[in-house]
């Protein structure tokens, strides 16, 4: 815009064109300026954000040691990803002694008792220790340093930890010595496990980090300052619920000059808006008649078992489309367009049209990740390409499953969804080569509006293993959706 | 892109002025009469057998809210037209009323209607549930003054010394909420009034004070219809509890008071006085419902954890001298419960104690109505 009328100036007027420059100088400066606070700003919020967001944990101390760990995965990725620059060395070791600084800082609250839980719901451990862990981080870092520079095939390993990582907080190891949670009756609470442990956005975290080690490896991971990435990973409007953007789409974002500008203050405020609304709003509300382990069971068959299954159904949706809409419009505040996340997905006429509306960001990072490199590796192999598109759907819905936690009814659903879309692969196939591109206006309608339908209701049903804890339960309510005891 | 942001900004400033112009006129004018009409119980969903309460709306599928007509709304008397051959009428008391840890149908209301009684003119007995938790005699005026809308033909009321004791007077929330209402039942029958009675100030009318939660808990309310619907579930019968223990504790205090004489002025006598005006000439029967009489450990001294012997039978005298004096229906069935009975604690009972008390309170009804004297009127 200020290109623009810049060039609007006449030439024959040099003295207001040289006062124009200095104006523009100024504004340049100023919007310099303002990026520089703004990159800042978000670096210090999203670290403090990993430690405010954290949940109550039944491990003592564990809601600190939980984000710790998780800024350490980030400057090890880091570390293990980026070139060493020497001319960036400065930026590099004031970026984290910040972040060391803010882990001790929020340690050391724990000496005070007034100030001991204002960033972590409980008091931190022993400042001693936490600066030990510290110096055993640095140490961690400098060692990754040594082993992975120039090596980026050794990224591998790092990708095959995380998944490790991924895998064994998602299971359901027992706990010892941890505190039971409080329970609300008299009834004995479940004794707690690994799985019941929030890790605020590790599953993000740990997809980003992936991202960024796979990248890596393929020589396309651009150059970027620790506090660029921790940044990026850790970007506190996405931390919770995505979407998982890529990063040198991020980068591009944050390094534009941050101008101060109306048409974004008024977008995000919007999309922020519209994401409370959805969020505390709707899905808050129809959570409470939502599907649930104790609904399922406790409702009549029939009738009442249908509207739980829709209300869980638009619950999720309006709740994690909330989410995205709160981050997004947060993202577009602070001048950061992160990507969509969702687009109306209830309205789409079959289920491969759905996974490209539904989680959009977590698709395409499987897709990108796994679908993609996994069937071209097929088809090197000579395999039938009907069988092909099997495996590789059945497994990449199954790993999305799992990715939202170990059990059956995730891995279930998965299958379910997989099913689903190889059916609906087949289904294209043959009516492709039976009725071929015949023009079907008069009932192209009706057909859509049937695919929307049957594909909701597929998804629906879907919902029922999403939503249920287990298998017994989840078969219970669909003989009770069927009017069935 | 100026004329979208001009948008914006104007729809800011008008919602702005709407939301200041909507506080201002909370300020004013009461809108949960309206807004407890706009229910869904008793057409979308079945009304609620009994008066919502819940600690754990989501195991509970309930509210607990003090707005009355929100209460009322939701319940299963406000749906049920009466009907010439309906004999209408009403409980209230606590939480034994209401029916801890029990399902509806198992309360003494559900044993009562389970027995389809029928009254020497014809008509059928339909025993509605007003109990609420939590003893007061204030708050069951209170209670009833809002129940006379729906013409019971007869009222039972359920007390314990707690209930008619001075002290819980005041001491419910739904007394210390309704603070309007208290003030112009003490005008109405001259009861003894609590000058700092709450009443909602100007903030606590608008949407940033008390009223935000008053409307938000009565749309949650109507939320909670559903799966009550689907459920009919609102209480949690289902978490085990401890039994409440026969063993009792050492000591003769009624919570920290000594052995003493017990007062006619420490009764709320003109609360029971105005019950009576409030039911003109329906039969009121009061009735001292059954308490825990342990056996255990120090059972000589007290009757349970909550009342020494002193004080209990005390009050019982007092309240069969007052009754006979002033004419009263009361039925004293503190007794008629055996200790195996009791469930959480020493008010609470089984399905079985609430049978039987549910056949006491029958056989006064026959009787009364076997009298000469007992004209079945309907008003």
């Amino acid at each position: 815009m200020i290109v623009s009328v810049f060039a609007m100036l006449p030439t024959a007027a040099p003295i207001a064109s040289h006062r124009f420059a200095a104006l523009l100088h100024v504004v340049h400066v100023a919007a310099a300026l303002l990026s520089s606070v703004r990159h800042a700003a978000l670096f210090v919020t999203s670290v403090l954000a990993v430690y405010l967001l954290q949940p109550a944990t039944p491990i003592a101390h564990l809601d600190f040691w939980l984000p710790s760990a998780s800024l350490l995965l980030v400057v090890v990725v880091w570390c293990a990803t980026q070139p060493l620059r020497l001319e960036a060395m400065r930026e590099t070791l004031v970026t984290a002694g910040l972040i060391a600084g803010l882990v001790l800082g929020i340690g050391a609250l724990g000496i005070t008792t007034q100030l001991c839980c204002v960033v972590t719901r409980m008091p931190p451990p022993n400042i001693l220790v936490v600066a030990a862990a510290v110096a055993g981080g640095v140490l961690t870092c400098i060692l990754v340093v040594i082993v992975f520079a120039g090596h980026p095939a050794r990224t591998t390993w790092l990708v095959f930890a995380l998944i490790a990582l991924l895998v064994a907080v998602k299971l359901n190891w027992p706990i010892s010595g941890a505190d039971a949670p409080q329970a609300e009756t008299a009834s004995p609470a479940p004794p707690p496990t690994f799985a019941t442990i929030q890790w605020l956005g590790f599953s993000y975290i740990a997809f980003r980090l992936i991202h960024a080690l796979r990248e890596r490896a393929l020589g396309k991971l651009p150059v970027m300052s620790l506090r660029e990435f921790m940044t990026y990973v850790v970007f506190f409007p996405a931390i919770i619920a995505g979407p998982i953007d890529r990063v040198e789409r991020f980068l591009k974002d944050l390094r534009a000059p941050f101008i101060f500008n109306m048409s974004d203050l008024v977008e995000g405020g919007r999309r922020l808006l519209i994401g409370v609304f959805k969020k505390f709003v709707i899905a808050d509300a129809l959570a409470i008649i939502a599907l649930n382990d104790a609904l399922a069971v406790q409702t009549q068959p029939g009738l009442w078992a249908w509207v739980l299954l829709y209300a869980y159904a638009f619950r999720i949706f309006f709740d994690f489309s909330g989410y995205t809409d709160m981050a997004i419009g947060l993202g577009r505040l602070f001048g950061i367009k992160l990507p969509e996340n969702f687009n109306r997905p209830y309205l789409k006429p079959n289920l491969t049209q759905f996974w490209n509306s539904w989680h959009m960001t977590l698709a395409q990072w499987f897709r990108t990740y796994y679908f993609n490199p996994l069937t071209r590796a097929l088809r090197m192999r000579n395999i039938a390409p009907p069988l092909i598109i099997f495996v590789t759907q059945t497994t990449t819905m199954l790993l999305i499953g799992l990715w939202h936690g170990l059990t059956w009814n995730f891995a279930l659903w998965g299958v379910w969804h997989a099913l689903g879309l190889f059916m609906h692969s087949r289904w294209s196939e043959f009516a492709r080569a039976r009725f071929g591109a015949q023009d079907a206006s008069k009932l192209q309608w009706v057909t859509h509006l049937g695919g929307v339908v049957l594909t909701f209701h597929f998804v629906a049903f879907g919902w029922v293993w999403f939503a249920l804890s287990n298998v017994e339960t989840s078969l219970t309510f669909f003989r009770r959706l069927f009017g069935m005891p | 892109m100026n004329a979208n942001i001009n948008f914006y900004i104007r729809a800011s400033l008008k919602a702005l002025a709407l939301f200041i112009a909507f506080n201002v006129v909370l300020v004013f004018v009461d809108p949960m009469p309206v807004i407890a009409r706009l229910s869904v119980y008793n057409w979308l969903v079945p009304g609620r057998e009994r008066l919502p309460h819940a600690r754990q709306p989501s195991r509970e599928y309930g509210v607990t809210t003090s707005n009355l007509d929100v209460m009322f709304n939701t319940h299963v008397i406000h749906g049920r037209v009466k009907t010439a051959d309906e004999y209408r009428v009403v409980v209230l008391g606590d939480s034994a009323a209401w029916g801890w840890k029990l399902r509806p149908a198992e309360t003494m209301v559900g044993a009562m209607n389970a027995q389809n009684l029928i009254t020497p003119d014809g008509r059928k007995v339909r025993v509605y549930n007003l109990g609420y938790p939590i003893a007061s005699a204030m708050r069951d005026l209170l209670l009833l003054d809002y129940a006379m809308r729906y013409r019971p033909d007869m009222i039972i009321w359920m007390v314990t010394f707690e209930t008619l004791n001075d002290k819980t007077r005041f001491d419910h929330p739904l007394v210390r909420d309704n603070g309007t209402q208290v003030r112009s039942l003490n005008e109405r029958y001259s009861l003894e009034a609590d000058p700092a009675l709450w009443e909602l100030g100007y903030r606590d009318r608008t949407l940033f004070g008390l009223r935000r939660k008053i409307m938000a808990d009565a749309f949650r309310l109507q939320l909670y219809g559903l799966p009550w619907a689907a459920t009919g579930i609102d209480h949690d019968y289902f978490s085990p509890y401890d039994r409440v223990s026969r063993d009792l504790k050492e000591g003769d205090l009624f919570y920290d008071i000594p052995p003493k004489t017990l007062n006619e002025d420490e009764m709320t006598w003109d609360v029971v006085a105005a019950m009576h005006q409030l039911a003109g000439e329906r039969p009121l029967l009061i009735v001292n419902e059954p308490i825990l009489i342990a056996d255990g450990k120090n059972s000589d001294v007290r009757y349970n954890n909550v009342y020494p012997r002193w004080i209990f039978d005390q009050y019982r005298a007092l309240m069969l001298s007052k009754s006979a004096q002033e004419g009263w229906n009361y039925l004293d069935l503190w007794d008629l419960i055996p200790p195996d009975q009791f469930t959480d604690n020493e008010f609470h009972m089984t399905p079985n104690a609430n049978r039987i008390l549910a056949r006491s309170i029958e056989a006064w009804m026959i009787e009364q109505w076997a009298k000469p004297e007992a004209a079945m009127k309907s008003p």
